[in-house]
């Protein structure tokens, strides 16, 4: 079976990439309006009040 | 050339270790092990350890599952392991099970005001971190090669930018020579990462799992057969929370061990695996350039790429599962490449950093906020009715077949020994007065003894 065709790519950056620190990802923002309202109902200190061992 | 064509026959487990948010308790049993008796009470789902078993674990802190799983509680956490599974769809379906057991162990016992339970890695607070391991059989054959085995090492360091389940910030401990002052560099810059776990991996290959974690773990410890099988025991990938990229992180990896069984990887040798896997993770955006043992520097996408070519070429057409696993890894290899947008419900990091910095942006917070821990949190909820990962998910795919069925949560897969462990602990309930289970053996009134070498054994043995 033949390989698969690939989609072609952009060409790459001039290497060393990274080294400028990370960048906001290009991702759509999405239309998650009913999410938000959910989100904005999240007690904001709950991550203060999680505690946990290490585990493992 | 295809040099196998046979179906994959590799046992894959998982072990969950749930975080959870306790309100203070006023002295009582404590409620992680107030679940564990629910779901062993009266054999509800299984039987208690009557025996100590192997590192240290008591009598009475977990036991097996009629399913073929497994609950304790090691170091504070719920524990869930699934049974022996041979199919990938399995490996999701009783994953998912674990969860379900403690929801309905939290909604009997009224405990949905005092605790919550979260598919998650990290405690944002006190830098603590448990994990998801992965358990891969793979055959003692194998061709374990230096350029083998680094070729594995290069795919479980690449495979994060599908696994990843995404975090707010940093943390852990950080690998590599590093200044105060580049680690509080390194603090202001990293406000979102691709892993959860990324920052506690500090080596290649190392044995433990609570200090030195590695990429792959060394244990040689098969719990079958030893002459047939080995184990490979993963400790550094995130848990997931995305049906689908469960059965994309499971699902190429089996690939993957398939072709190392075959003798056929791409030979792809990173020059810092470890360094790696913490640079991609603290880069959530293309492109991912990483440095080659050579000195030359690769596009991690196309890396990944090379393996999933030639798991095209050797393993495309052996059977439906294989294919779906194929073309669910084209399709994110293509989002990684071109559209990170199309992978939202895919992929957990990027669903996670579109939905969280949508928030962010609409309440005007930086992302150091502790809200943003908590809405990080939030994404990772056991209740599907919190759950904001779950709300974003694709459930058109095989990953999502038997999610919804009561079998997972009491019967075992029918392909795998679990059937056999299952059978012998449902006619334990006929009165045996002392037993002794473990994943590869079963002792009954001390006088039967049934040896589980094979995971691929499904007879159940007469008395």
């Amino acid at each position: 079976m033949p390989e698969t065709i690939e989609r072609p790519r952009p060409p790459a950056p001039p290497s060393g990439g990274g080294s400028d620190g990370p960048r906001e990802p290009k991702v759509e923002k999405p239309n998650t309006e009913d999410l938000l309202n959910r989100m904005r109902k999240v007690d904001p200190d709950q991550a203060k009040r999680y505690r946990q061992r290490t585990g493992e | 050339m295809k040099v196998g064509r046979s179906a994959s026959r590799r046992i894959t487990g998982l072990e969950t270790e749930y975080g959870c948010l306790v309100q203070p308790s006023n002295g009582g049993i404590p409620l992680v092990q107030q679940i564990r008796d629910w779901i062993f009470d009266q054999q509800r789902y299984g039987w208690i350890d009557l025996h100590e078993r192997d590192w240290e674990e008591p009598p009475g802190n977990g036991g097996f599952l009629f399913n073929g799983g497994r609950v304790y509680i090691d170091m504070g956490h719920i524990e869930y392991c699934t049974p022996e599974c041979a199919r990938v769809a399995d490996v999701v379906a009783y994953d998912r099970a674990g969860d379900r057991l403690l929801l309905q162990a939290i909604k009997a016992l009224g405990l949905a005001t005092r605790a919550q339970f979260f598919r998650n890695n990290i405690d944002h607070r006190t830098g603590a971190t448990f994990g998801c391991h992965e358990n891969y059989s793979l055959l003692r054959k194998a061709p374990l090669s230096e350029e083998n085995v680094l070729s594995l090492l290069a795919f479980l360091t690449l495979r994060l930018l599908f696994t990843g389940s995404g975090r707010v910030g940093l943390g852990g401990h950080r690998p590599g020579p590093s200044s105060a002052g580049e680690q509080r560099e390194a603090k202001d810059r990293v406000e979102f990462q691709i892993s959860q776990r990324a920052d506690f991996i500090e080596n290649d290959f190392y044995e433990w799992v609570q200090h030195n974690r590695a990429i792959i773990n060394t244990r040689d410890e098969p719990l079958a057969d030893p002459l047939t099988y080995r184990r490979l025991h993963l400790l550094h990938g995130d848990t997931n929370v995305l049906p689908s990229a469960l059965y994309l992180k499971v699902g190429a990896t089996r690939l993957v061990l398939d072709l190392l069984e075959m003798d056929a990887l791409p030979r792809v040798v990173l020059a810092d695996a470890v360094r790696t896997l913490r640079d991609m993770s603290h880069q959530p955006s293309p492109p991912w350039r990483v440095r080659l043992v050579d000195g030359t520097e690769a596009d991690a996408v196309e890396l990944l790429s090379a393996f999933r070519r030639h798991a095209e070429i050797h393993l495309r057409g052996r059977d439906a599962e294989t294919d779906a696993i194929l073309d669910l890894w084209k399709r994110v290899e293509a989002g990684l490449a071109e559209d990170l947008g199309s992978l939202v419900g895919w992929v957990d990091w990027v669903t996670k950093y579109q939905l969280l910095d949508s928030f962010r942006v609409s309440e005007g917070l930086t992302w150091s906020d502790p809200w943003m821990e908590a809405q990080d949190l939030e994404y990772h909820h056991l209740d599907p009715e919190r759950s904001l990962g779950l709300a974003m998910a694709q459930w058109e795919g095989p990953w999502a077949a038997d999610l919804g069925s009561p079998a997972p949560l009491s019967e075992p897969p029918s392909d795998t020994r679990a059937k056999v462990r299952s059978a012998l602990m449902a006619r334990m309930s006929n009165g045996a007065a002392s037993y002794e289970i473990d994943w590869h053996f079963i002792r009954l009134d001390e006088q039967q003894l049934f040896h589980l070498p094979d995971p691929f054994e499904t007879r159940v043995p007469e008395s």
